[in-house]
């Protein structure tokens, strides 16, 4: 799965995973550099994430087969 | 005809008072009475006096003061009303009285009987179980609304959400949220966000209004839709002060739908300063963890059995290079002595180069033999010589022949 694919929920997580595993003593020096560094990997993506946001709004309507479709509320 | 009086069991008038104000009093602690004001009287203590009536008896009744501060409306004589409250026993009059903590207008009032029986019953079924609780995710990528698309309850939501965390996405289902039908529209919503399957959390509820207004989230039909949803639910009707049946089965609840907004996205401003404080303790954290190793491996490398092979190199580098340093220094040495006894004997040499002399304005004397004169002895008057000087030589005779006294 790349990067793109995970959802912001998924990046926070490993990212709160890694900063636990960091901030624990008995850490490999070899995986602390490697976690610290996916770590600040991680925190660029977020980041990007949220100054990129732009909030979109649909409107759930109920279509004549019984299924759905959004509309811009926009 | 009475039995006579048998001692043992006749009761004085308190003790059958005190049976009677026992029990009244335990058998009616809460109860709700439905009837008609009358003789109502405000005593100057604030307090409020009156009677509850229907067409086939009466009932005493008092509010007292801390209690009817809080009745929203104006009772009058004549008036329905649904009254709560407990019955007491007054026993020096042998009288006993509702004593009303809660009044309702009799429309309002039966809602409320309503709202109770149901509570009531879905408490009983489990409804409201804590451990049935969902736990609201803590990024939403989808958020699912369930409201008025008219009311200021959506603006205030998608302001919140969009100025908080405006990475999440907003899916509205817009319903009716009072009158006929809207707690049929609202449950469907529910259901169908559930079939849709794309949110993780939704927000249920509309702003503020009567009870009448709010009672559609009473209605059991919303509430088995929350409770049946998979998708976790906030429930936010009207004021902080209003409680309705969805509050308790939802997954939380939020005591107005701004509230809600807030408490279902993070601030991703503070995000971004926690994104800033993780990066600095990132660094100095692994600072540390450097340092500590760099100490470690320098305390290794100063330990004695690594210290040992390295001294003997050290050792015999020293050694080289004295070895170095002296050979250079001798064999300077040596030039330079060569040097010194080279210009030494070049000093000499040019000393003795007789012609160094006869620059400096000497002459050397020959006779006509060529043979060196060196006394006055080989030269007398008349006697031809010559003299070698620096350019040239010059001939002549010599006249007078002096001896210089030699001390």
């Amino acid at each position: 799965m790349s990067e793109k694919d995970k959802s912001f929920e998924e990046l926070m997580g490993e990212l709160e995973t890694l900063v636990s595993k960091l901030e624990g003593e008995d850490l490999k020096l070899d995986d602390a550099i490697k976690h610290n560094e996916r770590a600040l990997k991680l925190i660029h993506l977020c980041r990007d994430r949220l100054d990129s946001a732009r909030q979109k709004i649909d409107k759930l309507v109920r279509t004549a087969d019984g299924g759905f479709e959004k509309q811009s509320m926009e | 005809m009475a039995q006579s009086p048998e001692l043992t069991n006749t009761l004085s008038v308190s003790q059958i008072t005190g049976h009677i104000q026992h029990t009244l009093e335990k058998g009616f602690a809460s109860v709700w009475v439905k009837g008609e004001i009358s003789n109502l009287t405000r005593h100057s203590s604030g307090h409020w006096y009156f009677s509850l009536k229907d067409s086939g008896a009466q009932l005493g009744s008092v509010m007292f003061k801390r209690q009817n501060v809080s009745v929203r409306f104006e009772p009058t004589h004549g008036m329905e009303i649904t009254a709560h409250g407990r019955i007491s026993v007054y026993p020096p009059q042998g009288r006993y009285q509702l004593v009303v903590d809660q009044m309702l207008p009799a429309g309002q009032g039966d809602l409320h009987l309503a709202f109770e029986n149901l509570k009531k019953k879905l408490h009983a079924e489990g409804l409201f179980d804590p451990s049935l609780k969902q736990q609201l995710p803590a990024y939403p990528e989808k958020i699912g609304i369930v409201t008025s698309p008219t009311g200021a309850a959506i603006r205030d939501i998608i302001n919140i959400l969009s100025r908080r965390f405006p990475l999440t996405e907003l899916v509205v289902i817009p319903v009716k949220v009072q009158g006929e039908g809207a707690a049929n529209e609202i449950a469907s919503a529910i259901d169908s966000f559930n079939e849709l399957n794309e949110c993780q959390v939704l927000l249920v509820g509309r702003g503020g209004g009567s009870l009448e207004d709010l009672w559609a989230f009473n209605e059991e039909i919303v509430a088995r839709a929350i409770a049946n949803s998979k998708i976790p639910i906030v429930s936010a009707v009207g004021h902080e002060t209003d409680t309705t049946i969805s509050d308790f089965v939802a997954d939380q609840r939020a005591p107005t739908p701004s509230a809600a907004a807030e408490l279902v996205v993070p601030d991703s401003t503070e995000l971004i300063r926690w994104f800033s404080q993780v990066e600095q303790a990132l660094q100095t954290n692994m600072l540390g963890k450097i340092e500590k190793y760099a100490q470690r491996l320098d305390s290794v490398s100063r330990s004695y059995a690594l210290k040992r092979p390295e001294l003997m190199i050290e050792q015999s580098h020293q050694k080289l290079d004295q070895l170095e340093d002296s050979s250079i220094r001798s064999s300077q040495d040596i030039i330079s002595k060569l040097t010194a006894r080279l210009d030494n004997l070049s000093v000499s040499i040019e000393a003795l180069n007789p012609l160094n002399i006869l620059e400096k304005g000497y002459a050397v004397i020959s006779g006509v033999d060529g043979e060196l004169i060196r006394s006055i002895k080989q030269v007398t008057n008349g006697t031809e010589i010559t003299m070698r000087l620096r350019d040239g030589e010059v001939s002549s005779v010599s006249s007078k022949v002096k001896k210089r006294k030699i001390k």
